[in-house]
């Protein structure tokens, strides 16, 4: 029926049914910033339209609620191009991340700023209170809500600088600018991986395992063929015989090859079943209740104990093949596996034993840690573990794949455009020329999307039936099936002088990988590798053993495994300083890392390689503990006037690595236009980091232009040249790295045709800003060079690439301190004060740097206060929603926020930087834990730090 | 979704049409009815934007607060009963309070509501519109044993209850969280001599509770200390092992919370948050 309504100022009749959702109906209306994170749960706030003035879900109402009413979209808005007071003042506040909840945020401030023209904090944190935002921590929107205030009565306004300036010789790099993508992303444009599907594509619908371990005796799929609709209907039966692992890691990965498109083993609640092609989501769900599974069920291994029980149920009792390295009795325990556990590809040895559940393993050290611990005057020994909780990007995973001629085209929300290119062409038995892997703006990363979910199904079934697919994975299918946190359960062992210098320093550290063996070795590894190096002690080991399991699939996530290493060592380290009764802060201090000093842990803690020792190349931990201890008044005593409320400190150092020295590589090219502006071609892929305008500020630095004289488009495989993606803190270094690499081999091609064009020698030529190249008697524009370039009589039109390879780490270092509040009697938690003080060497985007810092402390204050996936003994997650899978919003905000950047220059760093994001969620678990201690006096060795919990330690219930 | 969607025009016939449509529902904001994970099942909305069913109007006997009435209604308007506006308050999410109403709240009966103790602690009756016409009842009435075919028509929140002490309290995981536990306490006269106590508690059984037992040990005496009122309300709080929290937990916090609330209400300051 038609339904009338004003859609952004028209009064229109749109067609649909009364009962439709109106978040969806906008959608096939062509206003595609109406998204959806949550399928109509009203928790995550994307969809949020205005309604007669007012933000509400579009998700919660049905069209026949709407109709004769105003709906307001950030579509209306959009005015020839321009930018709105709000919109601007978000890209400059630096609050444009990946920008999916954008333009929701747009209207949830233009409608708090119609009501309250100058409103106060709580009133904008009320606004913006049903939005969900999983990359900025929020802190920033008051200073955009602010600047937007302003900039509504002066809509010339400018205001003081939202971010400070680093490196005064530089024009760009170091100085707030606006995202190069952010006004795309404000105005709510075409820019994410559903608004690219084309009518007539097909739906990918997958049926899922209800058990958490079983073989599936019989699949029959002969009814659900014949529903209308269905095109095709993958399972095990015919699936390839292709064995990939899902990392996204380079080749040859450390990961097992452990897992099939489709197995004849389910490992977890939510494994791959069935795989339905079909052209309607009605055909393909009918075809989904057609499909008879009968399963064997098998006991479930939920935890490490169960995994490392003698006897435990496998969960790969697989045939194992070595491409290098294979044990000599290989064929002897071959004869053990179960043919339908099908096979496990190892790449190189993992220290793996699958009959015994192990899925990796790795130990090593420094030193003697036995001689340490008998040299020391006290010996500490505390257990802490970690829940495991989930990325929870507000876009879900998500792919659309279709044919072009021969050629298969994947649109990806995906960190690793050619690893991904790499992994399909593998599934589909094809060459990598053949696939062109297209990374849009992705609605949120954070690890996730490091890992190949479900691109590679669709992508093997467009590849089989030459059809359009589409898929994107429900909340629950992003809870139950993309990826989380490895559990772990990290044993620390200090020894001590009395005067607190370390003697030894010991992490035994078990992990719980789920199903398969994505990260397997890795992520336990970098728990220790960016942990152990925060310490300087001559004596130091550690020993990861990862096991399998049947919880839901862990893989990547910001931080890699570091935030649970750094929540143990730290914790351990402030347990320590109180069994010697002396200040944390002065015990951190006497054993920390310093500038120059050699780590030789990392000698045995290489990725993937042999590792090798380093030197700490620029390290800004000690201005972060003063300043930081400054702010929090570290060393006094708070009474926060209440009595139930006790207030305590604590205080944690981070550090992380700017990618993998030795492993990864970046790609970029810069080509010279006609007019003498510039298109950069860069590998990066930019999932809302702000890298796209690293890239272009390293390039616009290197050529003395401005940034707007350069154009990018970044992580297209056809277009861009190699990357390996985006993860391991690598964006700013290597691909930033690269960018600057290509834009200095350009200067060298400028340089060489204005020498021959003016007859000067080169080096008597140098650029200038803005886009000149001065000789001693002579000045030539870029244009003039571009236009001699081109002529018959020029050297062909100017490309130049650059490529960014090191053997050199450059570590980013930081320390966060905070206030806490404990509840004594209904234990409950509140972050006062919060201050995370970090060195990232130069910051690029100092405002988007900033930002990156509060997404990373906020999720993780998630993580140490509320987040948990629980699950049932069955292994069936209870809470894959986030009704009660609690991630922090912004009401959650630390009554004071504030992160600095300290500045270092480092040496190796592209103009002295290094990376930022991940490394600023190593700080919560801790500096909160060790708060709470200080509080009430009791240590909180597992997170979340429930409320619960925390009268338990007290003896209260 | 949907296959029907009707607007009746008057409250008889909405009734009717509730009656005589089998798989029928009332929809108001819609925020419960239309998400994902509503418990329910129906072919045919009922819509209620016709109605006259919005609004708060003052008399000498009280308050009348109209079914309809949004969350965000409630807080903007002068005439709330602070007790009922600290409350709505509690839904930490704008984006639903400018949608869901004061009717659908109460009238889906959860035991998570945060206005449901508020209006018992504020002696708050319903009026119904059934098959059998209108009738008022107590709250607590309707609470305990809800007719799912009754329509809300409005709240009469009498006038001597809104001048009592008050407060409430919430114990959420994060702010922006379905309330585990909450709690609001009225009550006359002062910590001296507590009069007409009314505690009411989510949370901690299928519906929202009053602590009887513990308004009459309080009617008449001095406030007890806040342990004492631990002690007493702890035996009289029975809920059940949930993933949202044990009931060992729920019992010993939500027994706080009441000993806060009695506490808090009594201050000079005398209101909650």
């Amino acid at each position: 029926m038609k339904i009338p309504l004003t859609l952004n100022g028209v009064r229109r009749e749109i067609l649909a049914e009364p009962g439709e959702r109106l978040d969806l109906v906008l959608r096939r209306e062509g206003i595609l910033s109406v998204r959806d994170g949550c399928n109509a749960a009203g928790t995550c706030g994307a969809c949020a339209v205005l309604l007669d003035g007012r933000t509400v879900n579009a998700c919660l109402l049905v069209m026949g609620q709407v109709e004769g009413r105003d709906v307001v979209t950030v579509e209306h808005f959009n005015r020839r191009r321009t930018l709105t007071a709000v919109q601007s003042a978000l890209i400059d506040a630096g609050v444009v991340q990946c920008g999916y909840c954008t333009p929701a945020m747009v209207l949830a401030v233009e409608e708090l700023l119609r009501r309250s023209p100058q409103p106060t904090r709580a009133e904008t944190t009320d606004a913006l209170s049903g939005i969900f935002c999983r990359c900025t921590g929020y802190e920033q929107f008051f200073q955009a809500v602010d600047l937007a205030a302003k900039r509504l009565t002066d809509p010339g306004y400018v205001g003081p600088p939202v971010a400070p300036s680093f490196k005064e010789d530089l024009r760009v790099v170091g100085k707030p600018c606006r995202k190069v993508d952010g006004p795309k992303l404000a105005r709510g444009e075409r820019a994410f991986v559903e608004d690219m599907v084309e009518p007539g594509a097909c739906v990918l619908k997958m049926l899922r395992s209800p058990h958490a371990h079983a073989y599936v005796r019989k699949i029959d799929t002969s009814k659900a063929e014949k529903v209308p609709g269905v095109v095709f209907i993958l399972t095990h039966e015919n699936c390839p015989d292709v064995y990939y692992n899902q990392a996204g890691q380079g080749f040859p990965e450390p990961s097992p090859y452990d897992r099939k498109l489709v197995s004849e083993k389910v490992r977890h609640v939510g494994d791959r079943v069935a795989a339905i092609v079909a052209e309607s989501a009605e055909a393909a769900e009918e075809a989904a209740r057609r499909i008879k599974v009968e399963y064997e069920v098998l006991p479930p291994v939920l935890t490490i104990d169960d995994a490392a029980a003698p006897g435990a149920p496998l969960v790969h009792n697989s045939r194992l093949e070595y491409v290098v390295g294979a044990p000599d009795d290989l064929d002897d325990d071959n004869r053990k596996a179960d043919p339908r556990d099908g096979r496990i590809i190892y790449q190189f040895p993992i220290h793996a034993d699958p009959r015994r559940n192990v899925a990796a393993g790795v130990h090593g050290g420094i030193g003697d840690v036995e001689a340490g611990l008998r040299e020391a005057d006290v010996v500490l020994e505390r257990e802490y573990e970690s829940a495991q909780v989930q990325c929870t990007p507000v876009e879900t995973h998500v792919v659309y794949t279709r044919m072009d001629g021969d050629r298969l085209v994947i649109h990806a929300s995906t960190q690793v455009p050619w690893h991904l290119r790499r992994i399909a062409a593998r599934v589909c038995g094809t060459d990598e020329n053949n696939i062109r892997v297209i990374k849009e703006r992705v609605g949120g990363g954070f690890g996730a999307k490091q890992d190949i979910v479900l691109e590679e199904v669709a992508a093997y079934l467009t590849w089989k039936t030459g059809r359009a697919i589409f898929q994107k994975f429900t909340r629950e299918e992003e809870f139950i099936a993309s990826r989380t946190r490895h559990v772990m359960r990290i044993k620390v062992k200090l020894g001590a002088k009395r005067d607190g210098t370390l003697t030894a320093v010991f992490m035994d550290l078990k992990a719980n990988t789920g199903p398969y063996g994505s990260h397997c070795l890795t992520v336990p590894m970098n728990a220790c590798s960016k942990s152990l190096p925060l310490l300087l002690c001559p004596n130091m080991g550690f020993k990861v053993t990862t096991y399998y399991s049947n919880i839901p699939p862990t893989g990547a996530y910001q931080g890699y495994g570091a935030p649970k290493g750094s929540y143990a060592l730290q914790l351990a380290v402030a347990e320590l300083a109180k069994e010697l009764k002396m200040d944390h802060l002065a015990l951190v201090e006497k054993n920390r890392v310093r500038d120059g000093a050699m780590l030789e842990i990392l000698k045995c803690l290489g990725e993937g390689r042999e590792g090798k020792a380093e030197r700490v190349s620029s390290c800004g931990i000690e201005p972060a503990l003063k300043k930081g201890a400054a702010l929090v008044e570290w060393g006094k005593r708070v009474e926060s006037g209440d009595p139930d409320w006790k207030v305590g400190k604590g205080l944690a150092i981070i550090q992380q690595g700017s990618g993998l020295p030795g492993l990864d590589s970046a790609n970029a090219e810069v080509r010279l236009l006609s007019d003498g502006t510039f298109l950069l071609l860069s590998g990066g892929t930019d999932l809302g980091t702000g890298l796209d305008t690293v890239s272009v500020k390293f390039a616009a630095e290197t050529l003395g232009v401005d940034m707007e004289k350069i154009s990018i488009i970044s992580a297209d495989t056809d277009i861009t040249p190699f990357d390996v993606g985006a993860y391991a803190s690598s964006g700013t270094y290597f691909s930033g790295g690269a960018a600057r690499n290509a834009a200095l081999a350009m200067k060298e091609r400028l340089l060489d045709v204005a020498a021959s064009m003016t007859g000067e020698a080169k080096d008597a030529l140098r650029l200038e800003y803005p886009a000149k190249v001065v000789g001693r008697s002579k000045t030539l524009t870029f244009k003039e060079v571009a236009h001699f370039a081109e002529t018959g009589v020029g050297p062909g039109g100017l490309a130049a690439f650059g490529h960014f390879t090191t053997d050199k780490a450059s570590f980013p270092y930081g320390a966060h301190f905070c206030e806490v509040g404990v509840n004594v009697r209904t234990g409950e938690v509140k972050i006062r004060k919060y201050f995370a003080l970090q060195d990232c060497g130069t910051p690029v985007n100092p405002e988007l740097a900033l930002g990156q810092i509060y997404g990373g402390v906020l999720k993780t204050i998630g993580h140490s206060l509320y987040e948990q996936l629980i699950l049932d003994e069955k292994g069936r997650c209870r809470n894959p929603d986030f009704l009660d899978y609690k991630v922090p919003m912004i009401q959650d905000l630390p009554e004071v926020f504030r992160a600095e950047l300290v500045f270092t220059d480092d040496p190796w760093g592209p103009f002295g930087a290094k990376s930022v994001s991940e490394i600023s969620c190593n700080g919560a678990a801790p500096a909160v834990a060790s708060a709470i201690h200080d509080a009430v006096g009791v240590w909180m060795r597992t997170w979340p730090f429930t409320p619960e919990k925390i009268l338990k330690a007290l003896g209260k219930i | 979704m949907f296959k029907e969607f009707l607007r009746p025009k008057t409250v008889a016939e909405a009734v009717l049409l509730r009656a005589k449509r089998r798989s029928s529902v009332y929809l108001a904001g819609g925020t419960e009815v239309n998400a994902l994970g509503w418990g329910g099942d129906a072919d045919v909305a009922i819509s209620l934007s016709a109605l006259p069913l919005g609004g708060l109007k003052r008399s000498k006997a009280g308050l009348s607060v109209g079914a309809g009435t949004t969350l965000q209604a409630l807080i903007d308007s002068k005439a709330t009963p602070p007790l009922l506006a600290a409350s709505a308050r509690h839904f930490a999410n704008r984006s639903i309070r400018n949608v869901a109403t004061i009717g659908g709240n109460v009238g889906s009966n959860k035991s998570c509501s945060n206005l449901i103790p508020a209006l018992l602690a504020l002696d708050a009756s319903v009026v119904l519109a059934g098959a059998r016409g209108k009738k008022t009842v107590p709250l607590s009435v309707f609470v305990a044993k809800r007719d799912p075919k009754a329509l809300l028509l409005s709240f009469e929140i009498p006038a001597v209850a809104s001048k009592r002490r008050w407060a409430a309290r919430k114990y959420s995981r994060t702010v922006n969280d379905v309330s585990i536990l909450s709690v609001a306490v009225t009550f006359d006269g002062d910590a001296a001599k507590v009069l007409k106590p009314r505690v009411a508690v989510g949370g901690v059984a299928k519906s929202v509770v009053r602590l009887a037992a513990l308004e009459k040990r309080l009617d008449g005496k001095p406030l007890p200390p806040r342990d004492g009122i631990e002690a007493l309300a702890r035996p009289l709080i029975k809920p059940i092992d949930d993933l949202r929290g044990s009931a060992a937990f729920k019992r010993h916090a939500a027994a706080a919370m009441v000993a806060w609330a009695l506490h808090e209400a009594a201050s000079p300051s005398g209101s909650g948050r």
